[in-house]
């Protein structure tokens, strides 16, 4: 059993919720309160936190930036609908994905079962340490820290599995809909822009130039390119 | 301020102006026209006169006629004043023209033996009896013509500039007290325009006594409401959304457990409920995008927006949509343009019309976006027209359709399920807050084609506005 925390002040919903995930297999903790959420948040007893922006009190942005502060602890934002300046200061600070409010309870849980995925540590799959390395930019996927000539950068999960993607097929297009199954869990729906999102917050925590050129190449329409001259090793 | 002219300030200080010297002017002329007749040189002229005819009776005694003809026209040359000479029987020595009415005053003058005067209208005649050291009576006769109105030009324009300058001055400061308090309220009314609701009238201006200073009171106490107001429906929206919203995630997430515990039997019901639980979803915030644009409370930040990029991002997304519904969105031209603008409400603009169109058009055939330059009344436009090959719109309609919840006679879009009957209103206000305009049109051939036109301007220019 997963332990979700929901912090959202609507007990109501919450109560539903709880209900709702509990077949699917979760356990559920509801806090109504900002200060109290992000106490439970660090407390390391739940995989994941849902986290509403409108919170009374504290705002769900300065939970996330506390939150963050202190833990990697995967957040999923539940944002008021057609909000877009909501969705995006949600992920720049680090929101692992956003479901609008109010949202169909099935894509609830497919958006949780994807973060959670994404959160699993990847030692099961490959014990062996593994280093990629191209251009300036150096990934472990043990500890999943990045460098940027020799420095860290600090990424939230989905931009840390976005590059991952972009980097083992440097040079090569990557599809907007394959990277949106494979990083956000999900099929790409039309007017969905996350990805595009995820894809300018992670221009701008590495820069947009490499040794001159577009690090991160829009192919309008098809995808994305990770700079397009570059030596490969792993 | 393009023509100095028209400025309030330059108003007051010419007008002024203008008066004041009209004024001084008017008392000049005045006064010079309805002075006394002799004037300074008539004056000059009568004192000269006893010594003048003293002088004329020595030269007739020592020199002879000859030289008082002489010495009278050297008289008269020099100074205007022409004058005879009569010996004590009245006959005329020195062979001058005699005047009018000089025989008269002479008489007059022999017998008073005094300086006789006849003034002739504007002219004077003196007779001045002398005795010459001889013992000779003589009288002199002088015809004093009165000096021409001769403005003393020098003086004239003295004065003119003095009180060119004076008065300039004076009008100068008296335009600027009056209308520095208006520039200063002018620009606090401009911040305001602009969205800062916190500007208000600077004390200096508002501590006035004077109607200007209760025009800046005034004004102070409209801004204070206005922020309030503005602040108040702010926070109402943000409320609506909220709490609106609160239930409809509640009833999603109840219709989930709904779904969850019930059999196949009941899915066509929840199934309908989920769909007008969108449809009311959609339509809150479609109002609530419309009421932010509407009362210009939408802050979102201009940045430039290239055109080109996003009507093929919204193009490829509707044909994403479309296809499974077996219609298709072909860009079919694409120029290179940009304006500064809100990218997001852009994007919600030509979404909304492309997604109408995509509704309207029938199956099997394509919706075509395009974006083209034009060039108008030397001014360059930016225009996104979006057809489709539905039936169109009857004519007395195509304007109607941009309205909140309009809809057309035969309303297919209620029962094809889709539209809140707010998409193109949103999309009319957003072009409008972009300076656009948007226009629908039935097409040649059949189907409604939407044109959305924006100006466009030079980066450059923009940047040195904001």
């Amino acid at each position: 059993m997963e332990r979700v925390l929901v912090i959202d002040d609507d007990v109501g919903l919450c109560e539903l919720v709880g209900e709702y995930l509990e077949p699917e297999g979760y356990t559920v903790e509801a806090i109504h309160n900002g200060e109290r959420g992000i106490d439970r948040a660090l407390s390391d007893e739940h995989d994941l936190v849902v986290l509403d922006v409108m919170l009374p009190g504290t705002n769900g942005f300065d939970v996330l930036r506390r939150i963050r502060a202190r833990s990697r602890i995967p957040v999923l934002m539940l944002t008021a609908r057609g909000d877009d300046v909501d969705r995006i200061v949600g992920l720049e600070i680090g929101a692992d994905d956003y479901l609008p409010k109010p949202f169909n309870p099935r894509e609830l849980v497919a958006r949780i079962r994807a973060v959670l995925r994404r959160a699993q540590p990847v030692e099961s799959t490959t014990s062996a340490r593994e280093t990629i390395r191209v251009g300036d930019i150096e990934m472990d996927s043990n500890t999943r820290n990045v460098r940027r000539s020799g420095e860290v950068v600090e990424l939230t999960g989905v931009e840390y599995d976005l590059l991952e993607i972009l980097l083992r097929s440097a040079g090569q297009i990557v599809k907007r809909e394959d990277l949106v199954k494979e990083v956000l869990g999900r099929e790409l729906s039309p007017f969905d822009r996350s990805i595009d999102m995820h894809v300018s917050n992670l221009r701008k925590k590495l820069g947009h130039q490499l040794n001159g050129l577009e690090r991160i190449k829009t192919i309008r329409g098809v995808g994305y390119i990770y700079g397009a001259t570059t030596e490969r090793s792993e | 301020m393009k023509n100095p002219f028209t400025s309030l300030y330059l108003k007051i200080f010419i007008w002024f102006w203008v008066v004041m010297i009209i004024i001084n002017v008017a008392l000049f002329a005045w006064f010079a026209l309805t002075r006394p007749t002799p004037t300074g040189r008539s004056w000059r002229d009568l004192t000269q006169i006893g010594p003048n005819a003293q002088r004329a009776g020595e030269i007739y005694e020592q020199s002879g006629a000859a030289a008082l003809t002489a010495a009278l026209h050297a008289t008269e040359k020099s100074t205007g004043v022409s004058a005879t000479f009569f010996d004590a029987n009245g006959n005329e020595l020195s062979g001058r023209t005699v005047h009018a009415g000089a025989e008269e005053l002479i008489a007059r003058a022999t017998q008073s033996r005094e300086i006789e005067f006849n003034f002739q209208g504007r002219d004077t005649l003196v007779a001045r009896p002398i005795v010459t050291p001889r013992g000779q009576r003589y009288t002199y006769v002088a015809y004093i013509p009165r000096p021409p109105f001769q403005p003393i030009w020098w003086g004239l324009g003295l004065r003119l500039l003095v009180s060119l300058v004076i008065g300039g001055f004076f009008c100068f400061w008296l335009a600027r007290y009056l209308t520095t308090p208006l520039l200063k309220l002018r620009s606090t009314t401009n911040e305001l325009a602009e969205g800062n609701l916190g500007a208000r009238v600077a004390t200096t201006l508002t501590k006035r006594r004077d109607e200007v200073g209760q025009l800046g009171r005034d004004f102070n106490v409209m801004a204070e409401r206005l922020e309030s107001m503005v602040n108040a429906q702010q926070r109402l929206l943000g409320d609506i959304s909220h709490e609106l919203r609160s239930p409809l995630a509640r009833l999603g997430v109840a219709l989930g457990l709904a779904r969850q515990r019930s059999g196949a039997e009941a899915n066509g019901a929840l199934d309908r409920i989920e769909r007008e639980s969108d449809n009311l979803n959609e339509m809150i915030s479609q109002l609530l995008t419309l009421t932010r644009l509407e009362s210009g409370t939408d802050g979102r930040k201009r940045t430039e927006v290239d055109l080109a990029a996003l009507v093929r991002e919204v193009a490829d997304d509707a044909n994403f949509e479309a296809r499974s519904q077996n219609r298709a969105v072909q860009v079919v031209s694409s120029d290179h343009c940009s304006i500064d603008g809100v990218e997001e409400l852009l994007r919600s603009a030509v979404e909304n019309v492309v997604r109408n169109a995509v509704r309207y058009t029938p199956e099997g055939t394509a919706v075509e976006v395009a974006l083209r330059k034009q060039n108008g009344n030397g001014d360059n436009y930016a225009v996104i027209s979006v057809r489709d090959r539905g039936t169109g719109v009857p004519d007395e309609a195509l304007e109607k359709i941009f309205r909140p919840f309009y809809r057309t006679e035969d309303a297919r879009d209620r029962q094809s399920g889709g539209g809140t009957g707010l998409g193109l209103a949103i999309t009319e206000r957003a072009v409008r807050m972009h300076g656009g305009s948007v226009e629908a049109a039935n097409a040649v051939g059949g189907g409604l084609s939407v044109e959305m036109r924006f100006h466009l301007t030079g980066f450059q220019d923009l940047s040195g506005l904001t």
